[in-house]
């Protein structure tokens, strides 16, 4: 069977992405509501965004050959019909969810998620605040069941690229809520509000790329709620606009804490994979100890979404 | 035909643009957002102009602290809590918050180095007066 051929979706979207982004602005220019914009805040954005692709363009290979091998080991082929697609696209969907939530739990796939995350601000350019490191996590790995399941690495990347697509839109305060039964299955801006939110609340939730259904039979959807706005950023914000910053911040973050003297190997590896805010002296918090220590302050939270189990 | 990493990578790429048209459209992306954006007034600063704000500012970056006495400085201000002194500057539309790390004395005022990669050092601008003002209450202040 010929391989297939898949349009390079992401880079056909940048027309759509750039129009978004000015339609949003002009929106929240002129109404004065809809979120914030911020001259450097936005170009450092912009240059993650373009330095996330020169890193695709520059180590994409590297993904590719394993997957390419991988299709040679595989005895499945699931050919290339649009079923088989929308099935690649709901399990690459799945496939998200667990990297991003690991990206989450684990410090050393966060140094590279971080900086998208890292805005004060939330807008359509914070999405395309990606990471530059990438390839580092070597989380493309993920994929690897999809292909030995018999789908087309081509296939795969296509699908990946639509979901990135879907999760550009998402990245805006102008739209407050969709109907009822978008949110319910749907990943939504008010959703993904949520997920940026630096309050105790939303920390660790809504880790969909676009159907929150995963989040909620994986127990980490929460709501985001009118009473407690979310506010953007990063527990401890970024003193710098320096896109070189943004993106290695915490790699050497890592580094500096994994060879500090009188650790043992066993902490000095937990510093690298561990969840962020681990310290082998307790001295910062997790984000367990940061939502316990803002229930002693806010005790009639507890219960509440994001609070359930604390 | 049998799958290479060549005949893959043709057909996931095969409808690319020319990289040197995607580089032009990115760079003028990126200047004609910073040219409209400066130019529609987005590049005010965080208006950092009295201690009421400067405390509420504070305790969104460290809710847990209390806080004893802020003193500001321009675009600036040194926070003084239970926990230790800190420095609470302005960062384009919004602020960044520190704990105080090391702080040397220069003829402009006083240059705070922190231990993050993702701070880099700063430069308060400060009068003789007022850097004098400043280290004396980070003296009297013990760190947590």
């Amino acid at each position: 069977m010929p391989d297939p051929s898949y349009p390079d979706v992401a880079q056909l979207a940048v027309p759509l992405f750039i129009t978004l982004i000015l339609v949003e602005f002009l929106w929240i220019h002129f109404r004065g509501t809809g979120g914030r914009y911020e001259t450097r805040d936005a170009v450092t954005s912009l240059i993650m965004g373009a330095g996330n692709v020169a890193e695709g363009i520059l180590l994409g290979f590297v993904g590719w050959s394993v997957y390419v091998w991988l299709r040679h080991l595989t005895p499945l082929d699931l050919g290339t019909s649009w079923p088989v697609v929308a099935l690649c696209f709901v399990l690459d969907d799945l496939r998200y969810y667990w990297v991003h939530r690991f990206g989450h739990r684990s410090r050393w796939v966060w140094a590279s998620h971080i900086n998208h995350h890292s805005s004060q601000h939330y807008n359509l350019t914070t999405a395309l605040r990606q990471t530059w490191t990438g390839a580092l996590t070597f989380m493309f790995i993920a994929r690897a069941p999809l292909v030995l399941l018999g789908f087309h690495p081509a296939m795969i990347i296509f699908v990946g690229g639509l979901n990135l697509i879907y999760q550009f839109w998402i990245h805006t305060e102008a739209i407050t809520r969709l109907p009822a039964s978008v949110e319910a299955v749907m990943n939504t801006p008010s959703h993904h509000r949520a997920h940026h939110g630096r309050n105790p609340r939303y920390l660790d939730c809504n880790y969909a790329g676009v159907f929150i259904l995963w989040d909620k039979i994986f127990g980490t959807f929460v709501p985001e709620l009118d009473d407690d706005r979310p506010e953007y950023g990063l527990v401890h914000n970024l003193g710098t606009f320096n896109p070189l910053r943004v993106a290695v911040h915490e790699w050497v973050g890592i580094w500096r804490d994994a060879t500090q003297r009188g650790i043992t190997m066993r902490h000095r590896v937990l510093y690298a994979l561990a969840p962020p805010g681990w310290t082998h002296d307790g001295s910062r918090l997790m984000s367990d100890g940061i939502k316990r220590k803002y229930l002693e302050r806010h005790p009639e939270a507890r219960g509440t979404p994001g609070f359930e189990d604390k | 035909m049998r799958t290479t990493w060549r005949s893959v990578r043709k057909s996931g790429k095969g409808y690319g643009v020319p990289v040197w048209i995607v580089l032009t459209l990115v760079v003028g992306e990126i200047l004609a957002m910073a040219a409209l954006l400066h130019l529609t007034g987005h590049s005010q600063l965080f208006a950092l102009d009295n201690p009421a704000i400067a405390r509420k500012e504070w305790q969104r970056h460290f809710p847990d602290d209390t806080l004893r006495q802020v003193l500001l400085g321009r675009d600036a201000a040194l926070i003084l809590t239970d926990q230790g002194a800190g420095l609470l500057r302005v960062l384009g539309a919004d602020t960044i918050a520190h704990r105080i790390h090391t702080v040397s004395a220069t003829p402009k005022g006083l240059q705070f180095n922190f231990p993050s990669f993702a701070a880099p050092p700063v430069l308060i601008r400060l009068s003789p007066a007022q850097s004098a003002l400043w280290q004396q209450a980070m003296e009297i202040t013990p760190n947590a």
